[in-house]
């Protein structure tokens, strides 16, 4: 076996160029695999980031007809309670409590439905960061009566600009109809331009007072934890606890976060499939070619007695040592791509509008479990065997006393 | 009575036999003894690389048999082949056809790294082949960095290396200068007379025939004298 491993070697730096331009596309397939894997992962994590930050947070509390129609009857209180005993437990990190109404918001020139969520603007921006994701104007916590933010799209149909008012309809918790004046103080643009354009952000406490609610009312209760695992063993355990509210994570709230990353997998596994494919039949090219050419010698070999496993082992290694050699170098250099990348991160604001309306940040951070790693490198060596079969198959079915006399 | 290394009966090498017939070889019955040094000869086409080929069990009679070493060629798969020319029979061919990638001494003993035969008793051997072979200064050079009269003397040590029955060698000296011929040759019919070695040559060098002690003529595929001299 020695002695086939070292001619196998041999051979393979017998053509250095042809050996070197097979191993580049070697190199570059993988780390353009490792790249592009690395790329979508961070697409996905910014999307499930974005996601959990300006919709879902880690879990939400509501009370259990809520999920199913948002009327504001439906709510929970009060608010302490719930928040004592969530704070109790340090996996939580923060929390916040807001009002969630379905209303009207009506100008001049217009009106439309809008789903209004009243929120407390020092908590809101621990756990949702509302105040950073302002394209003008104030945060709520502006001093001023009734402000609200709504999308630039919304403004845009309603004809309003900044500083100028609104009024917001909607039904209070006996059944009927409140109204408030409310004023434009700022733009609020989370990236995700489809949602912005659904929803509206006031005060929790102004909001309380139109909709006639208990004190420390709030039909939804945020929480983010300090890490994103701990999220389904809290949540099973806090059903519990909270036995007449209904505790949701993430994916249940946002189910298309899971889809999306089904189908990103699905695309990379095809992806990994297509370079290896392409890596494929570049091997069995260069590695058939060089059987071709040394037919003669392989008849020779045949003649002196090297049987005809030992000459197909010969011919696979060679395409094996060639993807064991160039493989970790690619895995490498993507290695420290990604590395770099990752702290850097890939500035896309180029397609910013785009990458928007599907909720994608413009800043995507790559990233790659070892997993991956293992996955590429186990696929590349399963490519080198296969690709080695079809030409050694050629080479020990050559028939020496014609391979002899080949020039 | 010498021992008889090769015998064939009857052999026919017919191509297109369904066809328009070609007769390769017809009715070669011939027997070489150990110790031999023959000369197979015969104009081009007569059939006498055909001939090599069917003894050293590269090739396939049509009819006929062959029986190297007591051993009947005939039946054996090609596994079995293979095996049996790596133990029993040695090569030289006209093209030098070593493995370029390898030494001269690396070349010599890879038969015997294909036979498993261990150290030190392997590199002894090659030791003294190339010794013999006179080629033992060269022995860590490429076939490329050795003239062609080198290169047969390393096919040659390859060829011995295994201790085979005997060496087939096809038009050995046929891309060989005058003075590497002889030189060839001499170192042969050494190993010939001192080590007894059996040596079938397919030639039609008058330099190697000179040297035969015994010369087969094909024509035709048929063999048309057989003189020991």
């Amino acid at each position: 076996m020695k002695m086939i491993i070292k001619l196998a070697w041999l051979n393979i730096w017998r053509n250095p160029v042809r050996t070197g331009v097979v191993m580049a596309a070697v190199v570059i397939g993988i780390w353009a695999l490792v790249f592009l894997l690395g790329f979508f992962n961070g697409m996905v994590d910014s999307y499930i980031n974005a996601t959990i930050e300006s919709r879902t947070s880690h879990l939400q509390i509501h009370h259990p007809e809520f999920v199913e129609d948002p009327e504001v009857i439906f709510y929970l209180d009060p608010a302490e309670l719930f928040r004592e005993k969530l704070h109790a437990d340090n996996r939580v990190k923060t929390t916040a409590e807001r009002l969630v109404l379905q209303g009207l918001l009506s100008s001049a020139s217009g009106s439309r439905g809008v789903m209004v969520k009243g929120v407390k603007p020092e908590q809101e921006k621990e756990i949702s960061a509302l105040d950073r994701k302002l394209a003008e104007g104030e945060y709520l916590d502006v001093d001023r009566r009734n402000p609200i933010l709504v999308s630039k799209g919304m403004g845009r149909r309603l004809g309003v600009s900044l500083n100028q008012h609104l009024v917001l309809s909607f039904q209070n918790v006996d059944g009927e109809f409140a109204s408030g004046r409310f004023r434009v103080v700022g733009w609020y643009d989370t990236g995700n331009t489809q949602e912005d354009d659904m929803m509206a952000f006031a005060r929790y406490d102004d909001l309380l007072a139109l909709s006639l609610m208990e004190e420390s009312a709030f039909h939804e209760m945020a929480v983010i934890l300090h890490d994103i695992k701990d999220v389904p063993a809290f949540q099973s355990e806090f059903s519990e606890v909270f036995d007449d509210a209904r505790i949701r994570s993430y994916t249940e709230i946002s189910p298309d976060m899971v889809l999306y990353n089904e189908q990103i997998k699905t695309m990379l596994s095809i992806v990994i499939i297509v370079v290896m494919i392409a890596l494929l039949f570049g091997i069995i090219n260069t590695m058939l070619m060089a059987v071709l050419e040394r037919q003669r010698e392989l008849g020779m070999l045949l003649a002196i007695g090297m049987n005809q496993r030992k000459i197909f082992s010969m011919i696979t290694l060679e395409s094996i040592i060639m993807c064991v050699i160039a493989a970790p170098i690619g895995v490498l250099i993507g290695y420290g791509t990604i590395g770099f990348l990752g702290k850097a991160g890939i500035d896309l604001r180029t397609w910013s509008d785009g990458l928007e309306q599907f909720g994608i940040g413009t800043l995507i951070y790559p990233n790659l479990g070892w997993a991956t790693y293992v996955e590429i490198v186990f696929a590349l060596v399963i490519t080198a065997i296969v690709a080695g079969i079809y030409p050694s198959i050629k080479a020990i079915s050559l028939k020496p006393v014609e391979a002899i006399r080949k020039l | 009575m010498s021992e008889i290394v090769i015998k064939t009966a009857g052999l026919y090498k017919i191509y297109n036999e369904n066809t328009i017939p070609v007769y390769a070889l017809r009715d070669v019955s011939v027997e070489i003894e150990k110790g031999a040094f023959v000369a197979v000869v015969g104009p081009s086409g007569s059939g006498k690389t055909t001939l090599l080929n069917i003894v050293g069990g590269l090739d396939q009679p049509t009819r006929g048999s062959v029986t190297v070493d007591d051993r009947e060629l005939a039946g054996m798969s090609e596994n079995e082949l293979i095996n049996f020319r790596r133990d029993h029979i040695g090569f030289v061919f006209q093209a030098f056809n070593l493995i370029p990638v390898l030494t001269a001494r690396e070349n010599a003993e890879f038969v015997m790294l294909l036979q498993g035969i261990p150290d030190p008793e392997r590199t002894e051997r090659v030791d003294s082949l190339l010794e013999a072979v006179g080629i033992a200064d060269k022995a860590e050079n490429k076939p490329s960095e050795l003239s062609g009269g080198q290169q047969q003397r390393v096919a040659v040590a390859r060829a011995l290396a295994p201790k085979p029955a005997f060496i087939l060698a096809d038009e050995p000296t046929a891309n060989l200068d005058t003075k590497s011929a002889y030189n060839l040759l001499d170192m042969m019919e050494k190993l010939n007379k001192e080590e007894h070695i059996t040596f079938v040559f397919s030639t039609h060098d008058p330099r190697v025939m000179e040297r035969a002690r015994r010369i087969i003529t094909l024509e035709d595929g048929a063999v048309v004298s057989d003189v020991v001299k």
